[in-house]
């Protein structure tokens, strides 16, 4: 059953669409990602979500209830700010107890609350510090906290994380995770970084210019992405434009630079003609001569990430593409010049709806 | 501003930019200053002026006198009592101004500052045009039959009030805009999604953080009437005594220079005192 229901949400400023017709379930418990770059419309849905900001139209259903038009003050949903937007004039435990207050919390439970979400969140030496007088983690922990004592229906986040140090930011998006499991609590998660949004979320809403690019789990947006803006904005893709060739048994792609490529059957029957075909760099591999169907090129560029090599390879038919190798022990790093055959499994290709189509229909 | 930090500056360039100003400040004010304080402690006799004998009398004729007293204590309430009229229709006026936008905030911007704009001494004859016996507002009032005899505005501390309010009313408006502008949107957005409405939102955060922007804004407004001359000269003649006209009434009128020197000091020590209370009040919110 869906808790929060998004439907057709739109918002327009004058003749800028910012969030165009989204629609969204999420599950109860369930922590949602809202991916992509600034001025995707992810900040402004949530922020719609918050009651910041009126729809144009739309509607937006938290559980049973239609809070399209609730003032923000009455929808019971915690948001953590990017700056954290702790009241510096205030202690850590005045911070916690204003929403308590607001919502006419006796003393006791106020104190009770207070006592059990600092806990929770492991500040509990802290209640009597300033906000100016901790670190930007226990910052993040004390604005998670002030939410959390109101046992909020939804949680959202906007960009929580884009404030701390790398190190933390790792650490923090683990804390979250547990602390978001904990209390078991819906949550809304607006991120720019795609690595965040992979290793924290159950399903990830990658949104572009305004619209739902695609909706999945990690796994289904890394290994399917069903656009190129997806296929490019998580991970990097290697793109061939080029349409089915027909009357082939197996299935077979030409490129346009004349590139032929096997794929599989059953994507050969449900694409298009003319299409896109997207392969990820880790999924080609360095092959012999003697491979059926593989591909000569030359080492064009060679790059050290780290624990992986990049290379940039021009195919004989004027491609180029980018291939990642993992460093493996005892085998030597290949340099630029290099003559190499490269080859992929016909599985690991991926279709993509064509971007002009997108294009098309939004005018 | 890194270099500057990293090593102390060892050149004279700063000081020698200073120094005209220095000079200046040390010429014409703490030269005065001193002479000033050389003066309050001598002595006078009536038609002979000032003699020199070095004494603490001035002073004590001021704190011991009740006359004076009353006078110092009538400054102090006429001070708070001009503080308290700008704040009233200045935090509103400041609000409103803070949350104003492009060109309704400049052209607000201009009104508020319209007063600054205007020579003492012409805005003071426009007040007394407007609340004399026979003054526009008696005038209007009288003929629209909302009062049956003429409201006494002028010659009074209510008109002394009305004026000093006025001029010095854009020092509080600036002062408590600029601290409502520092406080961050967010803040706003945070409270109302932790469930707060306007009144909790305005008194638990508004007000506590606009502090710094009011305090500043009353001491400037004090201390602008508790040195102000010619608005209560003009407006309350010689009725209502103020330092400032005793100030002037000893030194020019009985030519006493040393006990209007004593007075004058004694105003300026009030000041200080008030400065260095609130700076310290600003400092402790700022590191506690």
């Amino acid at each position: 059953m869906a808790y929060l229901t998004l439907r057709k949400l739109n918002k327009r400023y004058g003749a800028t669409v910012a969030v165009e017709d989204i629609d969204l379930d999420v599950a109860a418990g369930e922590f949602v990602a809202l991916l992509g770059p600034s001025g995707c419309g992810k900040t402004t849905t949530l922020r719609m979500i918050a009651g910041f900001v009126p729809p144009t139209s739309g509607e937006i259903r938290i559980g049973d209830a239609d809070v399209t038009h609730l003032p923000a003050h009455r929808r019971n949903v915690g948001l953590v700010f990017q700056n954290y937007a702790l009241f510096p004039h205030m202690t850590v435990r005045a911070n916690i107890e204003f929403g308590l207050k607001a919502h006419h919390v006796d003393s006791a439970q106020t104190r009770e609350r207070v006592r059990s979400v600092l806990a929770l969140v492991g500040l509990s030496s802290q209640e009597d510090r300033y906000p100016r007088e901790l670190s930007g983690g226990q910052q993040q922990r004390v604005a998670l906290a002030r939410v959390l004592a109101l046992k909020p229906d939804l949680l959202l986040f906007d960009e929580p994380l884009s404030n701390l140090d790398a190190k933390l930011r790792v650490q923090m998006r683990q804390e979250i995770r547990r602390l978001q499991r904990e209390v078991g609590v819906t949550a809304l998660f607006v991120t720019h970084d795609q690595e965040e949004a992979m290793t924290m979320a159950d399903r990830i809403v990658v949104l572009d210019r305004g619209r739902i690019a695609q909706i999945g789990s990690p796994a289904e947006i890394y290994d399917r992405p069903r656009t190129r803006f997806v296929a490019n904005f998580i991970g990097i893709s290697n793109f061939f434009e080029g349409a089915l060739f027909p009357g082939s048994p197996f299935g077979l792609f030409r490129c346009s630079s004349g590139l032929e490529i096997a794929i599989p059957p059953e994507i050969a029957a449900a694409a298009s003609t003319a299409a896109t075909l997207a392969i990820r760099p880790e999924k080609i591999e360095f092959v012999s001569a003697e491979t059926p169907g593989s591909l000569p090129g030359a080492i064009r560029q060679a790059t050290q990430l780290g624990s992986t090599m990049e290379y940039l390879i021009d195919l004989a038919g004027g491609d180029r593409v980018i291939v990642h190798e993992q460093k493996r022990p005892r085998v030597p790093v290949r340099a630029a010049g290099e003559h190499v055959r490269i080859a992929w499994h016909p599985a690991d290709c991926v279709f993509l709806q064509s971007e002009k189509e997108r294009s098309d229909d939004r005018v | 501003m890194q270099s500057w930090s990293a090593k102390p500056p060892r050149s004279l360039a700063p000081w020698a930019l200073l120094a005209p100003n220095l000079l200046l400040l040390l010429l014409c004010l703490a030269g005065p200053l001193l002479l000033l304080g050389r003066i309050s402690l001598m002595g006078y006799e009536a038609g002979h002026g000032m003699i020199p004998i070095w004494q603490l009398s001035n002073y004590s004729k001021f704190f011991f006198d009740p006359f004076y007293r009353a006078i110092l204590g009538g400054t102090f309430l006429l001070g708070a009592e001009v503080t308290a009229l700008c704040l009233l229709l200045g935090f509103p006026l400041a609000f409103a101004l803070s949350r104003a936008r492009g060109l309704q905030r400049a052209i607000l911007y201009f009104c508020i500052l319209m007063p600054l704009l205007t020579s003492t001494v012409v805005r003071t004859f426009g007040w007394m045009i407007l609340l004399g016996n026979n003054g526009f507002i008696n005038h209007t009032l009288l003929r629209f039959h909302l009062i049956a005899s003429p409201l006494h505005l002028m010659y009074n501390v209510t008109g002394v009030i009305i004026a000093l309010g006025e001029v010095l009313l854009p020092f509080m408006v600036l002062s408590i805009d600029t601290s409502l502008l520092n406080i961050n949107p967010s803040y706003y957005e945070a409270a109302r999604n932790l469930g707060a409405r306007g009144p909790r939102i305005f008194f638990r955060i508004t007000l506590p953080l606009a502090l710094p922007g009011i305090v500043s804004g009353c001491v400037l407004v004090f201390t602008g009437t508790l040195s102000a001359f010619v608005t209560p000269t003009l407006i309350a003649g010689a009725r209502i005594k103020v330092m400032s006209t005793i100030i002037y009434q000893q030194a020019m009128a009985l030519l006493d220079w040393p006990f209007g020197s004593a007075i004058a000091f004694t105003l300026l020590l009030a000041i200080l005192i008030l400065f260095a209370a609130t700076l310290r009040f600003s400092e402790r919110r700022r590191t506690s």
